[in-house]
């Protein structure tokens, strides 16, 4: 089996039966990217020297016999909005084209000292705003099942290099389902971990109250090694939290049996607007998990139908605010000419920040506005807590909740970019879960007649991350749907 | 419905300056926008008192000293630089 095939799993024990060296499989993995990468564009900035020097410092410690974690020697890809010291962190936007992160964030310190190698830097939506990865200042990522559609968004490079065999795993930021959707959209698995878990220190904030990063890869037991390491308290995020050792073990606790576990099935996630060899797919996995033991419950989540305006109020109001510092002043571009200081600001602003930017910004500032925050800011706040609440009386009926990742596959390259309406219905099924502040993990349950992956989504209760990425393996074990590649054209 | 003023009022809020087509774009997009939030409005919400996502109630820690970022690294960031600050326009005449 060429070496691009393999799982995070089956490389680390390679390496650690000494079969291999970290230096052979970064190579592997450039390899791989010089033949498929013309045609995928994932990647953002490579730098392979930086790259090649981590992974011979790996073998120089497995030569010296030191202890190394699991990880270790295995290439990472990073989404471009998670900061790498003395790298380029542009969030796919001109405004931070040059921006040269003079810090790590908490995850990138975690991965490192665990011995992971960052392969390079892939794309996204600008500054997360977007469900296709079309909205990127370097232009489109394409799908590897298809590459006339989109990968999905807004980590659209951190699930295509993935599932174009690139790497075995790349981490992703999710706002609304940016981990997760992109995951479906490519055939891969992606995990949004419950809020504060891991720290978001370094991660360049889109709404701090909903981003969360997570990790992607072609298998489970890939997501469990590296949510192992990502996950903890951070002292530079006051809203993280310390996981509980017996809560945060994934990759030595994992398991497939679902003897003792009640699924339940939501109905509002399999109406009409839900395409239906998706729905098709999606309640097949159910029939599985029956078969397999576990109990099937219905459940109703009538909030879903005001999930997108309080998403879209919340996140955007938050965004506002957040990308107010870029104002070309101490880092970032800056126009060119100007009058005076606020010109400065406009013309810095408005040369730097593209369309859905410059909408999403001018929405928040809308809705936070004199005479609208009430009408809007509040009642979306009011209508979140009404959404935690029914996520509540749910979880007293179930363990686990299973819906589609998204209501539609990968849709063609443009499709979409004409109408927003459209586009933000991509997000129906995932931005309920950050609103709530859940872990949600997506993974592959088929594939539609054009032959694109079809994904479903596991939500667990705060803090039960483990029991979703142990529903999702067992899922895994007995359908064999796991790390697929596509032969890409 | 949105008019253009109130748009045009939003964008000089937010410091930005859209022209052209772009202001078109989204003038016309943010009307679609606004509708589809807009339906938050007949969900009747009581009382329902407002959250934030967290339930963390004080993250206190001890206050203490650390070393801050090297000003050298942190200028090689800034779009314009003199004497090792940050070169901006005239603010006061």
């Amino acid at each position: 089996m060429e070496l691009f095939r393999k799982t995070a799993t089956e490389l680390s024990k390679m390496i650690s039966n000494r079969e291999i060296s970290a230096v052979e499989i970064l190579n592997a993995s450039y390899d791989r990217t010089n033949s498929v990468d013309d045609k995928i564009k994932a990647y953002i900035s490579v730098e392979k020297d930086v790259a090649l020097k981590q992974a011979q410092n790996i073998d120089d410690k497995i030569k010296n016999g030191e202890g190394l974690s699991k990880l270790a020697g295995i290439p990472i890809a990073i989404k471009d909005n998670i900061c790498i010291e003395n790298t380029n962190t542009t969030c796919a936007s001109k405004i931070l084209e040059n921006f040269n992160a003079p810090y790590n964030a908490t995850v990138i310190e975690k991965l490192e000292q665990n011995g992971l190698v960052f392969s390079g830097k892939v794309n996204m939506d600008e500054f997360a705003m977007g469900s296709s990865c079309e909205n990127s200042y370097f232009g489109p990522t394409f799908n590897p099942h298809d590459v006339s559609r989109v990968p999905g968004g807004s980590s659209g490079g951190s699930a295509a290099v993935v599932s174009s065999g690139q790497t075995a795993i790349s981490l992703g930021s999710d706002t609304g389902g940016s981990v997760r959707q992109p995951a479906a959209h490519c055939g891969i698995v992606g995990l949004k971990p419950t809020y504060g878990t891991v720290s978001r220190y370094g991660l360049v904030a889109f709404a701090s109250s909903l981003d969360q990063i997570g990790p992607l890869a072609r298998s489970v037991s890939d997501i469990a090694m590296v949510s192992d390491v990502i996950y903890g308290a951070d002292k530079r995020d006051s809203t993280s939290y310390s996981c509980p050792k017996e809560l945060c073990n994934f990759s030595n606790d994992l398991n497939a049996d679902v003897t003792n576990l009640t699924v339940g099935v939501p109905r509002e996630y399999f109406a009409d607007g839900i395409n239906a060899e998706v729905k098709e797919s999606v309640l097949n996995a159910v029939k599985t998990y029956e078969k397999m033991g576990a109990k099937i419950v219905e459940i109703s989540l009538p909030m879903l139908e005001y999930v997108l305006p309080t998403y879209y109020i919340l996140s955007s109001a938050e965004a506002s605010s957040n990308l107010a510092r870029f104002d070309g002043i101490k880092y970032g571009y800056r126009a060119e000419n100007y009058d005076n200081l606020v010109d400065l600001y406009v013309k810095s602003r408005s040369e730097g920040f593209g369309e859905e930017v410059q909408k999403r910004i001018m929405l928040g500032t809308y809705v936070l506005s004199s005479g609208y925050y009430d009408a809007y800011y509040n009642k979306a706040l009011a209508a979140q807590r009404k959404i935690k609440d029914e996520f509540n009386m749910a979880f007293d009926k179930c363990d686990v909740i299973l819906t589609p990742s998204s209501p539609v596959t990968a849709y063609k390259i443009g499709d979409k970019n004409a109408d927003p309406m459209a586009m933000y219905l991509g997000d129906l099924c995932t931005v309920a879960i950050n609103i709530a502040g859940l872990p949600a993990i997506s993974l592959p349950c088929g594939f539609d007649s054009n032959k694109m992956p079809i994904g479903m989504q596991l939500i667990g209760k705060r803090f039960a991350d483990k029991k979703i990425i142990n529903t999702a393996y067992a899922f895994e074990q007995e359908t064999g749907l796991t790390n697929i590649i596509p032969d890409i054209k | 419905m949105v008019t253009k003023e109130q748009i045009e009022h939003v964008a000089k809020l937010a410091r930005l300056d859209p022209k052209g087509e772009i202001l078109t774009k989204i003038s016309d997009d943010f009307n679609k926008v606004v509708e589809m939030v807009d339906k938050l409005q007949e969900l009747d919400l009581g009382e329902i008192k407002t959250t934030i996502n967290t339930e963390i109630k004080n993250a206190f820690r001890e206050d203490i000293c650390e070393d801050s970022f090297d000003r050298a690294k942190i200028l090689k960031n800034a779009p314009s630089q003199e004497d090792g600050g940050i070169h901006v326009p005239q603010i006061v005449e």
